[in-house]
């Protein structure tokens, strides 16, 4: 499993988004993307399992390969086995009615016994199990999230997105929804996070890419982006508690 | 009381309202579905939610008093304007105790002589109400505390501000909904 872009630009038809991006993800890493509010990381993350250019339409050149396959000539419900993506808002992405079904809702092609064994592992890593039952609006809003984070698991893919999914939650659900990642990142899975909490890329993320104005201006090693204090003070990048200002 | 039945029941109270012409009919219908809403215990609920409609009401019947032809002041006017803002609140009403008696798994039931992605549809637009009211609630505070004033008899001043953000929100979470569905492979059955 690799991901390749290559020479990606994205407009909509009032707002340029990406420019020129290129960079290639390795099988288990862990990136954190960063960078000022409105530079282009969501439209990245929507170009990550072809919502861009097949669903959200607009003036798309260059190409996405996600295991060999262009974004452009797969559909979205094929690239989802391969890239799973969670949104900020847990309250617009449940639809379902219970905590089972919203799990259960990618898992469609699978037999039975392989649903149900899905489902449970996949609540198990999250801590929601013992909760199939309950209605997923009766959940907190950090259970909420998990329970996002169930669903994307479930159907197994190998490199999950994830646009700031802890910026509506409290200090607590936010340290477990790292841990969960973090345990997900050990097994393999290529993580890709759009954070605006540096300190926890700086924790666990091996790569770290900065965007601004729909271009990424630094792509590197963790401690080497990070160490650039003033770089990111100028960008408006929260530092990492760890470096101080004499590692710049 | 089983889903199906309910809504059988909504579709019949509400078509029937539509074709009763007379003023007596109509107000005892709308009397008859005010004791159910008591009798359902739902009444503190429903007039939380029953403002914005009391006051399009108002607007109509002002509006038939003055311009039912001939365009002046008439008492057939008035009375045309209660009896259609009767056959409105009986609606609104019906749906509210519809929605507020069945859960979003008995409303899905409900639904399932429909083809699956209509009956889909019409389960995730029941189930984000809820959400669509956190909503109003939030903007209404925030522009409370942008010194809005509610008690403007000028609607237009009140509700703009609140409608246009809501407006913008909604259709932009209903957009952040259907990425998410078909992001978990939803191509529709």
């Amino acid at each position: 499993m690799g991901v390749v872009v290559e020479k990606l630009s994205f407009s909509y038809p009032n707002k340029i988004a990406l420019k020129n991006i290129s960079f290639n993800i390795d099988d288990g890493e862990f990136l954190g993307l960063v960078g000022p509010t409105g530079c282009g990381k969501t439209t990245l993350a929507l170009c990550m399992n072809g919502l861009i250019p097949n669903s959200i339409k607009g003036k798309f050149s260059g190409r996405v390969l996600i295991d060999g396959l262009d974004t452009r000539k797969h559909k979205v419900s094929e690239l989802a086995r391969k890239v799973g993506l969670v949104f900020q808002d847990p309250d617009w992405q449940i639809f379902n009615l219970t905590v089972e079904d919203e799990v259960v809702f990618g898992l469609r092609n699978l037999s039975f016994d392989k649903i149900k064994k899905r489902v449970r592992e996949a609540l198990k890593i999250v801590g929601l199990n013992g909760l199939e039952k309950e209605e997923p609006q009766r959940l907190s809003q950090g259970q909420k999230q998990k329970l996002c984070v169930a669903s994307v698991i479930a159907t197994d893919p190998d490199f999950i997105v994830l646009d700031e999914p802890t910026s509506q939650l409290d200090y607590k659900n936010t340290l477990s929804i790292h841990e969960i990642l973090k345990k997900l990142n050990k097994k393999g899975k290529i993580i890709l996070m759009i954070e605006h909490d540096t300190d926890f890329l700086a924790k666990y993320a091996n790569r770290v890419l900065i965007m601004e104005d729909g271009r990424i201006i630094r792509d590197g090693e963790t401690d080497e982006v990070f160490s650039k204090v003033r770089f990111l003070k100028k960008l408006g990048i929260k530092i990492p508690r760890v470096y101080d200002e004499s590692k710049d | 009381m089983k889903a199906k039945i309910k809504l059988i029941l909504l579709i019949i109270i509400s078509t029937l309202t539509f074709f009763i012409k007379d003023l007596v009919l109509v107000t005892s219908v709308f009397l008859a579905i005010i004791v159910v809403i008591f009798l359902l215990r739902i009444h503190s609920k429903l007039f939380e939610w029953i403002k914005p409609i009391s006051i399009i009401c108002v607007f109509i019947v002002i509006l038939q008093t003055f311009t039912y032809p001939p365009i002046k002041f008439s008492v057939e006017g008035f009375f045309f304007g209660i009896i259609i803002s009767q056959r409105l609140l009986v609606l609104f009403i019906a749906v509210f105790a519809f929605v507020s008696t069945t859960s979003p798994k008995q409303l899905f039931e409900a639904f399932d002589f429909l083809p699956y992605n209509l009956a889909l549809m019409l389960t995730l637009a029941f189930r984000l109400l809820p959400l669509i009211k956190n909503e109003i609630i939030m903007i209404m505070n925030a522009q409370k505390a942008r010194g809005l004033n509610f008690k403007s008899i000028n609607v237009f001043k009140v509700y703009f501000p609140i409608l246009v953000p809501l407006f913008g929100k909604t259709l932009e979470g209903s957009n952040r909904s259907a990425l998410a569905m078909e992001s978990r492979g939803f191509k529709g059955k």
